[in-house]
């Protein structure tokens, strides 16, 4: 790549990193280069330090906690030692994951000031700076606006227009669109990609979920569970001759990546090598359409659905603060049924899963559970047989140690001690957490932080089980664990009604789909019905899953080929 | 002039002399007299709406009350005071009465004086201001105001986690004891919560560049002209003109250690 013969911009050399009371390093010798113009990948399984390692770039670590840093990092051959405090912030920029915390001012202007004031820009630059960059990410009619008031996605451009408008030499992303529903996620990495072309900075990409951002990466940088450097290549390198290593890490792959192998081993991909667009898969199937189905990874219906309703919800409204969140929804749960929520950011999802479990009331409607509506239920008995699984599992500890955080709602049923802790133990060896029973739960890693919140809620064997958004922000591993634990769930009798803007797993576990959009219910039935309402899709901010766009290309191209022949 | 555009350093200041002037005098026309234009200029120069200003104002209005019934109640009659009502060991006195009256203006008009100010100023403006005007250091009101974002979330917090201990089968906490160790349950993760926000803040600020840097070119120009000290004068000329008028009508008291 021609771009590696120019002079790095930035260069770590035996980066190490650990916290002060931690032994075991975070990052251990880590050592790569940025050059000018290239976007880079940086992934890892959650809890590898990637993180870490981008604060380190910043110099926000180590003098934000108490950490050690061994190693050097430079900047323009310069240490980041030499540079004046806040001076290395003009150069290098960084959007963090949640959208929530990155601001300090109240309004879209003043957050903007806040970062050029910092650099000392002349008062009369800063206007013509603000509408430069808000004109960058198209936020320049929210000018005036409060941020509180904006989505996330519009949060997420917000924070990229404030680290623009620095100029930055190199702009670090750190996992931006976690928390957003995937048409404002593809709308941010189309507006990066459109940076890309027009700005000369560098990238560099946290990510989990890659597809989107596949096609304006030039290299990976590959760190693995103890935070060494794993590989350091080219994307198409990286993917086509260590995927295999990748999936064990835990790591995300591309859609068409994790295709390919999949078709390699069933010996249907004839390519030479794995695919990373679309393209490149079909063109390495023999018979793109059989090996469709071969690729579809639908679990298998459960043919004998129980009809037992056991969850109803009647024509719910519910408001807060004179606006209404929820609009006459209806709809109900069968025994057995797995039952995904879908809809874009602020459309009333965690508002109805909140009702459903009993936390809110509602303003207008009842909901039945079991026959006698929740509020006859007594508290106890009620969380017997329905769980709740926050979406940050933080939210949901209340113990001073993984033992007890499972333990907690047995004791309170008063159940022998002896028969405690066979159940925790049973529950823990489940989630693979048994070494850490005595650990605090806030000090585990973010995936084994979801397992816990989960394995809490399974112990009293709940015949339903609301989840909200479980899964993002994890990591491959984390999230085929999480979906294995709750296909058990399902196959001993139970049911499960989760919240997701994973497309994929609305299509490979769903039997049933209610679509949200600003409160009101605009979708009820099967994934593979939905996929075909466009409109629906659009309105709702979702998009349709890989596998189901794959059918959709290999369509066009059989028909473009038939067009061509006759 | 509107009192949104009085510049907000020189409106606190105008505030903190006007009660200073309001705490040497001790008689009920002068505060009354000031409160009287202190609202009308909270409406007419303030915007400000009669419905949401009487809504803060009337708490404080039960507490006048309050204080004028106690100070009637149990004075202290001092020899050759003119008697006007007299019941078993309670007396009234025309100057009790007044004292009383006095009293209560004086928190009436001390408590319009701050509304004034609170319903027509900005936080955020207000802070540039002290930075701009009266150089506080940008470190402490930069924190203040990121603060000030996070106080609707704490609320947000602690239904978080009493949510959290509801879906657990956790029962009402209803007798004393239960509460209070429900209370320690929650304080916990709520500072740990709020320490975590503070923490990831205190980055994002730092990853924009902030130093806490005195010598700071602001965008957003908090200025102040002759109008704001005219306004100044205004003020302190309207308390100083009630002050004449009670003096006028023979009312005028220095406080003279009455209470």
């Amino acid at each position: 790549m021609e771009l590696q013969h120019n002079r790095h911009i930035l260069k770590t050399e035996q980066l190490s990193f650990r916290y002060e009371d931690v032994k075991k390093p975070i990052l251990k010798d880590v050592q790569f280069s940025l050059y000018p113009g290239e976007a880079v990948l940086l992934l890892g399984p959650s809890g590898s330090g990637k993180s870490t390692l981008a604060f380190c770039l910043n110099k926000l670590y180590p003098e934000a906690v108490d950490g050690k840093l061994d190693g050097t990092i430079s900047f323009k051959g310069k240490m980041l030692e030499e540079f004046g405090p806040g001076e290395i912030n003009q150069h290098i920029g960084i959007v963090f994951q949640d959208p929530e915390s990155q601001f300090c001012m109240t309004t879209v202007e003043d957050e903007l000031a806040f970062g050029l004031e910092n650099m000392k820009t002349p008062p009369d630059e800063i206007e013509s700076k603000i509408d430069e960059a808000l004109e960058l990410v198209h936020l320049l009619p929210y000018k005036h606006s409060l941020i509180h008031t904006l989505s996330g996605g519009q949060k997420q451009k917000l924070a990229l227009a404030c680290v623009l408008s620095l100029k930055p030499d190199i702009l670090i992303l750190d996992e931006p669109t976690a928390n957003l529903d995937p048409a404002s996620s593809y709308e941010l990495t189309r507006i990066i990609k459109e940076l890309k072309e027009n700005q000369t900075f560098s990238l560099l990409i946290i990510e989990h979920k890659l597809d989107d951002w596949i096609d304006l990466t030039d290299r990976c940088v590959v760190l693995n569970k103890e935070g060494e450097i794993l590989f350091n290549g080219s994307t198409a390198e990286c993917f086509n001759q260590y995927a295999e290593e990748l999936l064990h890490e835990g790591i995300w792959l591309p859609s068409a990546v994790r295709a390919g192998l999949l078709g390699k081993k069933e010996g249907i991909y004839k390519g030479e090598k794995l695919p990373l667009s679309d393209r490149e898969l079909i063109a390495g199937f023999a018979n793109p359409i059989c090996a469709l189905q071969i690729l579809d990874n639908r679990k298998k219906k459960h043919q004998a659905h129980e009809e037992q309703i056991i969850l109803t919800a009647e024509n719910l409204s519910f408001n807060k603060a004179g606006k209404d969140l929820l609009k006459n929804i209806s709809f109900s749960v069968k025994k057995g049924e797995f039952v995904a929520i879908a809809g874009s950011n602020g459309s009333g999802k965690t508002t109805l899963s909140r009702l459903l479990a009993g936390l809110y009331t509602p303003s207008k409607g009842n909901i039945l559970f079991y026959d006698s509506s929740l509020s006859q239920w007594k508290e106890k008995e009620l969380r017997q047989k329905l769980g709740y699984v926050f979406q940050n599992p933080e939210h949901q500890f209340i113990a001073d140690s993984v033992y007890d955080e499972i333990a907690f709602s047995l004791k309170i049923q008063q159940i022998p001690d002896a028969d405690i802790q066979k159940t925790v133990q049973a529950a823990l060896l489940q989630v693979d957490l048994l070494q850490c029973a005595d650990l605090h739960p806030f000090s585990l890693s973010q995936g084994q932080k979801r397992r816990l919140s989960v394995a809490s809620m399974l112990v009293n064997d709940q015949d339903l089980l609301l989840l909200d958004e479980p899964t993002f922000g994890q990591d491959a591993r984390t999230s085929g664990e999480l979906m294995k634990l709750l296909e058990t769930k399902i196959q001993s009798g139970g049911s499960v009604v989760m919240i997701t803007h994973d497309m994929e797993i609305l299509h490979s576990y769903a039997d049933k789909v209610i679509v949200l959009s600003e409160g009101e219910k605009i979708y009820d039935g099967l994934p593979d019905a939905l996929w075909k309402k466009d409109e629906i899709m659009k309105i709702a901010s979702l998009k349709v899953p890989y596998l189901e766009k794959l059918r959709d290309d290999i369509g066009s191209i059989a028909g473009g080929k038939k067009l061509v022949l006759t | 002039m509107f009192l949104h555009e009085f510049n907000p350093s020189v409106k606190a200041f105008t505030v903190i002399v006007c009660v200073l002037i309001l705490s040497v005098f001790f008689d009920p026309v002068t505060p009354f007299l000031t409160l009287v234009m202190t609202a009308a200029a909270t409406f007419i120069f303030g915007r400000v709406s009669f419905k949401r200003w009487i809504l803060l104002f009337s708490p404080f209005i039960f507490m006048a009350a309050i204080y004028i019934w106690s100070a009637l109640i149990f004075s202290k009659t001092i020899e050759g005071e003119t008697i006007l009502w007299s019941w078993g060991i309670f007396t009234l006195t025309e100057e009790g009465f007044l004292r009383a009256l006095s009293l209560g203006m004086r928190v009436l008009s001390f408590t319009s004086l701050s509304l004034l100010f609170i319903l027509t100023t900005k936080p955020t403006e207000f802070l540039l201001s002290l930075m701009q005007q009266c150089r506080l250091s940008p470190k402490l009101a930069y924190g203040i105001m990121a603060g000030y974002r996070f106080l609707p979330l704490m609320k947000e917090e602690f239904e978080i986690i009493r949510s959290a201990h509801r879906i657990r089968g956790v029962p009402k906490a209803r007798k004393l004891s239960e509460k209070m160790a429900e209370l320690k349950r929650y304080a916990v993760p709520l500072l740990a919560g709020a320490i975590r926000k503070a923490e990831r803040t205190a980055m994002a600020m730092e990853s924009k560049g902030f130093t806490g840097d005195k010598n700071r070119d602001f965008h957003h120009k908090i200025s102040v002209s002759w109008k704001d000290w005219a306004c100044f004068t205004f003020f302190i000329g309207a308390v100083l003109g009630s002050a004449y008028i009670s003096w006028l009508f023979g009312f005028l008291q220095l406080y003279n250690g009455e209470l």
